[in-house]
């Protein structure tokens, strides 16, 4: 029977390497604290990561830190400690790890990687989703200490994106730069900035090719190396994301030219709509049993967006505008619209809606979805009940019944059972 | 060729056995703990009452959530392409197969083919199943086979909401300290399961011919609300409750 957790079984021997990425960047979360280089923690996605790295200041991430949280089981204590402090159950798995994390030993021997270092700097700026928010505000409230910079970027949708906006974008961006000049001490080197803005664009310019290759049948990348984003997230401006993607690049390039696929067989190919469940990456492989390949996902869509680099501030701003609304913010018909291109795009033949008890924007829409899919594209859907972050809320053998008789149906169409 | 079908439910387990593809027989055992002990004994006790040993059974497919612990199986498929299946079987002109067992409910649409064109399954929980059936016959202290029928005829159904099994139990039981017949308290537990299970297939899409397939359709109570719910006619088939068993015997002549 299908585990509740389980990790996912990996193909390419350059995702393997993510481990010691990932081990190398909390070690330098931490050394930076011990040096005493200013700490920010921040939502991903928003263009302040580039001025970070460019003011040589460390970034955090703890929307990223739940998934590792949810993958080394730490995420029922967090859990346990949010329900004392009062939140809901049903809030979302994000925010109920944080604020339970943060109220708990932060640092303790049982924390992998040495668990996040006390912030000096918090940015909110707004966007995104309501708990994102919410989750500064109880970052603000538990460290005290820390300045806070809280921006109100507008959840404008990306075709209706005007100059107004963009005026209003860059102010933002000045503000932040001032606060953290203030706050720090260090001055913008503009021509660093330049420097760092190039390899974030370098980074989601490789991001976008290496998608490109899961087009090929078989598909060379699966939804169970998805993995590597975290370079997109913590990353982004670095050498270390662009060397590590080129090297990702070459090794699924080769295997597409080889017609090296993720199994042997590969019969169906999936799309999985909604944010993964990061106590079971294992899901992703759970298809392949039956010939079925995870080829595409929503998710990876939200972390590239190709910069101006001529105008580097700029296109800082535009980010900031852009980022959430790229999986949380968007219109159901834009959404429809993305997923309609993407199973176009890598041939898919059925995609799987998980339906996300504690993410309710991303889930919006799917009934929509699911009748676009089927009546424009005659593409099958099946809609499976989980969570992001909280096992509880996932039924491994409801999700068996639904995605075996998925693929029973699936393999039929195609003559192939 | 002598095929044979396993249903593993979690309240029954059903066997059918077919040759050549005609149904020789079938046989439904309450479950237990062990499902590949009542795997085994379910068609063990069918081939006996209609007299073939156990070697002449060529094939066998088990299905149901206990279907990978039949590891005598030849192959374990899902209840959705067995209902299908069965239903083909039994009325080729069938589109729309609602099955209602004991701790899911399914809707399937078949294509002109019989084959699976889409499915949607309960989520959430067991409300609009025959799990909640039985919790409330319990409660209520009436014969399971009985409750369908005392749900006719009720003047006033009460209103009892399909959320969760346990919260309409409580308010069952309030009902029933404020006096409200039991007739009509029935029929709201049987409009409760209908309403969950119309909502399923609307989600899917109304189609018709419609058939019931599962233990729940032999409760008139809920086919009738049902109907009228999504009003078309439901057509329930003697085998309604081994229709899984059936469909997977007919899979397994086909393996």
């Amino acid at each position: 029977m299908e585990a509740k957790t389980r990790k996912s079984i990996k193909r390419l021997n350059t995702a393997k390497e993510l481990n010691r990425i990932v081990v190398e960047f909390y070690q330098e979360c931490h050394e930076a604290k011990a040096a005493g280089k200013p700490i920010g923690w921040m939502p991903p996605m928003n263009g302040a990561i580039e001025i970070f790295y460019a003011l040589d200041l460390q970034p955090v991430f703890p929307e990223n830190w739940s998934p590792v949280c949810a993958a080394f089981g730490l995420a029922p204590g967090n859990f346990a400690r949010a329900d004392e402090l009062g939140y809901s159950r049903d809030l979302c798995g994000y925010l109920r790890n944080i604020t339970g994390y943060i109220h708990g030993d932060m640092n303790g021997p049982g924390v992998p990687l040495g668990g996040l270092p006390e912030p000096d700097l918090l940015l909110s700026p707004g966007g995104g989703c309501i708990p994102v928010m919410k989750i500064f505000q109880a970052l603000e409230q538990r460290f005290p200490q820390a300045k806070v910079f809280a921006a109100d970027l507008p959840q404008v949708a990306i075709e209706a994106i005007r100059k107004h906006h963009l005026d209003y974008a860059m102010a933002g961006i000045h503000r932040l730069i001032d606060f953290l000049t203030e706050a720090t001490g260090r001055k913008l080197d503009y021509d660093r900035l330049k420097e760092v803005v190039i390899l974030s664009d370098q980074a989601c310019a490789l991001w976008d090719e290496i998608m490109t290759y899961r087009r090929y049948i078989p598909t060379p990348f699966s939804a169970a190396e998805i993995g590597i984003m975290f370079v997109m997230v913590t990353r982004q401006g670095t050498q270390t994301a662009v060397d590590f993607l080129r090297a990702v690049r070459d090794e699924v390039k080769e295997r597409a030219a080889a017609g090296q696929g993720v199994i042997e067989n590969e019969k169906i190919r999936l799309f999985w709509d909604n944010i993964p469940l990061w106590y079971n990456m294992g899901i992703f492989n759970y298809f392949e049993k039956m010939g079925g390949v995870v080829v595409a996902e929503t998710y990876s869509a939200a972390w590239s967006l190709r910069l101006d680099t001529e105008h580097p501030l700029e296109a800082l701003a535009m980010k900031s505008l852009k980022s959430y609304p790229l999986v949380s913010c968007v219109s159901v018909n834009k959404r429809k619209e993305m997923v309609l291109k993407a199973c176009r795009d890598f041939a898919i033949d059925g995609a799987i809606l998980h339906s996300n008890k504690s993410c309710v924007p991303i889930t919006l829409g799917q009934m929509d979805i699911k009748r676009a899919l089927s009546r424009e594209l005659g593409i099958p859907s099946v809609v499976i009940d989980a969570d992001h972050m909280d096992a509880e809320n996932f039924s491994a053998a409801q999700f068996e019944t639904r995605a075996d008789a998925f693929m029973e149906m699936l393999l039929a169409r195609k003559g192939l059972s | 060729m002598i095929a044979a079908g396993i249903d593993i439910g979690s309240i029954t387990a059903k066997a059918a056995v077919m040759r050549d593809g005609s149904l020789l027989g079938t046989k439904v055992i309450f479950t237990g703990y062990n499902a590949e002990k009542a795997g085994r004994k379910v068609l063990e006790e069918l081939l006996g009452e209609i007299g073939l040993p156990v070697s002449e059974v060529e094939r066998i497919v088990s299905t149901g959530y206990g279907r990978n612990s039949v590891d005598f199986a030849d192959r374990a498929l899902t209840e959705i392409v067995c209902h299908g299946a069965g239903v083909r079987f039994l009325n080729p002109g069938i589109r729309l197969v609602i099955d209602v067992g004991g701790q899911d409910s399914k809707a399937i649409a078949l294509d002109p083919e019989g084959r699976v064109e889409d499915f949607a399954m309960n989520d959430k929980c067991a409300a609009g199943t025959g799990r909640f059936l039985e919790v409330m016959a319990r409660a209520l202290e009436v014969d399971l086979e009985r409750f369908g029928e005392l749900s006719l005829g009720a003047d006033r159904p009460a209103d009892i909401s399909s959320l969760c099994t346990v919260f309409a139990e409580s308010e069952v039981i309030s009902l029933i300290a404020k006096g409200t017949s039991r007739q009509n308290i029935v029929a709201g537990i049987h409009e409760s399961v209908a309403s969950r299970v119309c909502a399923l297939v609307r989600r899917l899409g109304i189609r018709q011919p419609v058939m019931m397939t599962g233990g729940v359709a032999r409760n008139i109570g809920v086919v009738r609300a049902l109907e009228r719910k999504i009003a078309l006619p439901i057509e329930v088939s003697p085998y309604a409750q081994v229709n899984g068993a059936l469909g997977a015997a007919l899979m397994a002549a086909r393996v």
